[in-house]
């Protein structure tokens, strides 16, 4: 004899004890649920881990994004944006930079792949990309590469183009004819998150290969050192500018957020299904009382138990299958994210993408994301067995005996 | 007594659960130092948007409204209609930009 909370634990520990041996003797029924459960488990947490990687990855790259963007839209459509919008702007005040882009898709015919032509000023020259090494051209390739206009390459397009050692490749302008190019330099492979489909050119090269005008863009990025002013100066460019459509650093924030967010999508409703259907498949396997366990809960009652100490006996089984389940699939999850880059989810999340950048979403652990695994498998199973596990220990001993 | 000096279930219970954390505590470490590798990368991707002007990540490069997600046309993802049926297995996991604003 001991403390009264000591008896009590004693108490628990025997009770848990006798839960044990019950699951136990029906262990492949339960060890059936626990396998299933699992999976369940797994699927759910790989979603919302490698989700939870991706969303804490572009919070974290995307966090010096341009303040301002600005856009041309004519009947819905994004439409290249005159040069005469740079000074237009210049006139607001509060706004260190306005810098011109030229940006586009360029098919890739023979591969089938999308690339990402982004085309800026200064460049090769003034401040260098980070991240690349550029290359120095030997003295034999100076002649050719004089034709040849610089380019820097993502690592996906250096293997899409298969270019091995080689330094040129050849562009298709709208009109067939071919623009050359001389790879300077390829983006460094960790930074593939941002950089690996892309072919960083000079601005005036990039409105050649698209064909643009000399005195158009496709939008301007604007820098403004306050970020107070940010929302005041996007409301003033917009009745500046007619037709144009202003993007916010937070704007964009926000879209990955939401597009990154639990309710995004038909994953998620996938995943409530699995949840569902394995509630369907836990009710049916805890409301079928087989005959040896309704004389189990007979005897013991006949012994003396209450109908409280038999529930908290399928409660104890209940939980335990739980916790097992939530271990053994979070585990799994975890090595499916960390090993292996989460290979069942990747094919869903670059769909029929031909060119695929190098994803690793390895998220840091966050209890909100655990709780949320947690209240979504668990719960849904202790509800779904408590009702059953009541019934099951309402059974009147004289009757079943 | 022999019975005596068996485990009792609960004991095997606190082992196996025990085992399982700790494998799971391993993994979840496994995962930091991983993600511990990847800081100069961050800072790199960092500097390469602001010098580049970038606005999205590159993870499926299948549409254009879903590889540059945050600067698209409002009206380009989801077949021109924000309601209509999407088609592209990897919008199925983005949620349409108009709904964001």
């Amino acid at each position: 004899m001991g403390p009264g909370y000591l008896i009590s634990l004693r108490r628990q520990r025997n009770l848990l004890d006798f839960a044990l041996g019950s699951l136990w003797r029906a262990r492949w029924k339960n060890g059936g649920i626990v396998v299933v459960f699992s999976l369940v488990i797994f699927i759910i947490a790989s979603f919302r881990l490698m989700v939870a990687g991706l969303e804490q990855a572009s919070t974290a790259v995307l966090a010096t994004v341009p303040d301002i963007t600005v856009q041309r839209l004519v009947a819905g459509r994004q439409m290249p944006v005159p040069l005469w919008w740079v000074e237009e702007s210049g006139a607001v005040f509060g706004i260190r930079s306005i810098k011109p882009r030229v940006w586009g898709y360029y098919f890739h015919e023979t591969s089938g792949a999308n690339f990402t032509i982004i085309g800026v000023e200064d460049f090769p020259g003034g401040e260098p990309l980070p991240g690349v090494a550029m290359q120095a051209v030997s003295a034999d390739e100076q002649v050719e590469e004089n034709q040849f206009s610089p380019v820097v390459l993502g690592q996906a397009v250096h293997q899409m183009l298969a270019l091995g050692d080689r330094v040129n490749v050849s562009l298709f302008r709208p009109d067939l004819t071919l623009k050359g190019f001389s790879v300077v330099g390829l983006f460094a492979p960790q930074t593939g998150l941002v950089t690996d489909d892309l072919m960083v050119m000079a601005i005036d090269d990039a409105r050649d290969l698209f064909a643009l005008a000399p005195h158009n863009a496709t939008d301007l990025l604007i820098s403004v050192p306050n970020p107070l002013e940010v929302d005041t100066i996007a409301q003033k460019l917009m009745a500046k500018l007619p037709g144009s459509r202003v993007i916010t650093k937070a704007q964009i924030g926000k879209t990955y957020n939401a597009a990154f967010g639990w309710r995004s999508g038909f994953g998620m409703i996938c995943l409530i299904g699995t949840v569902a259907a394995f509630v369907i498949l836990a009710w049916d396997k805890a409301a079928g009382l087989s005959p040896e366990q309704r004389r189990e809960v007979a005897l013991l009652k006949t012994l003396g138990w209450q109908t409280g100490d038999v529930m908290a006996i399928r409660f104890m089984e209940s939980l335990v299958v739980c916790v097992v389940a939530f271990l053994v699939g979070t585990g799994l999850a975890w090595a499916h994210i960390v090993f292996t880059d989460g290979f069942l989810f990747k094919p869903l999340l670059l769909g029929w993408s031909v060119l695929r950048p190098s994803l690793s979403p390895v998220p840091v652990i966050r209890f909100d994301d655990v709780l949320i695994i947690f209240v979504m498998s668990v719960v849904p199973y202790l509800a779904a067995t408590i009702v059953p596990a009541w019934r099951g220990a309402m059974i009147r001993a004289d009757a079943t005996l | 007594m022999k019975w005596m000096s068996k485990p009792r279930p609960s004991t095997w219970l606190g082992i196996i659960g025990g085992g399982l954390m700790f494998c799971q505590l391993i993994l979840i470490g496994l995962a930091h130092v991983q993600l511990a590798a990847r800081t100069s990368g961050q800072e790199l991707m960092r500097a390469q948007v602001q010098r580049l002007g970038l606005s999205d990540i590159c993870i499926a490069t299948e549409a254009r409204y879903i590889r540059h997600l945050a600067v698209t046309d409002q009206v380009a993802p989801f077949m021109d209609h924000p309601l209509a049926l999407e088609y592209f297995p990897s919008g199925s996991l983005w949620a349409p930009v108009i709904s964001s604003r």
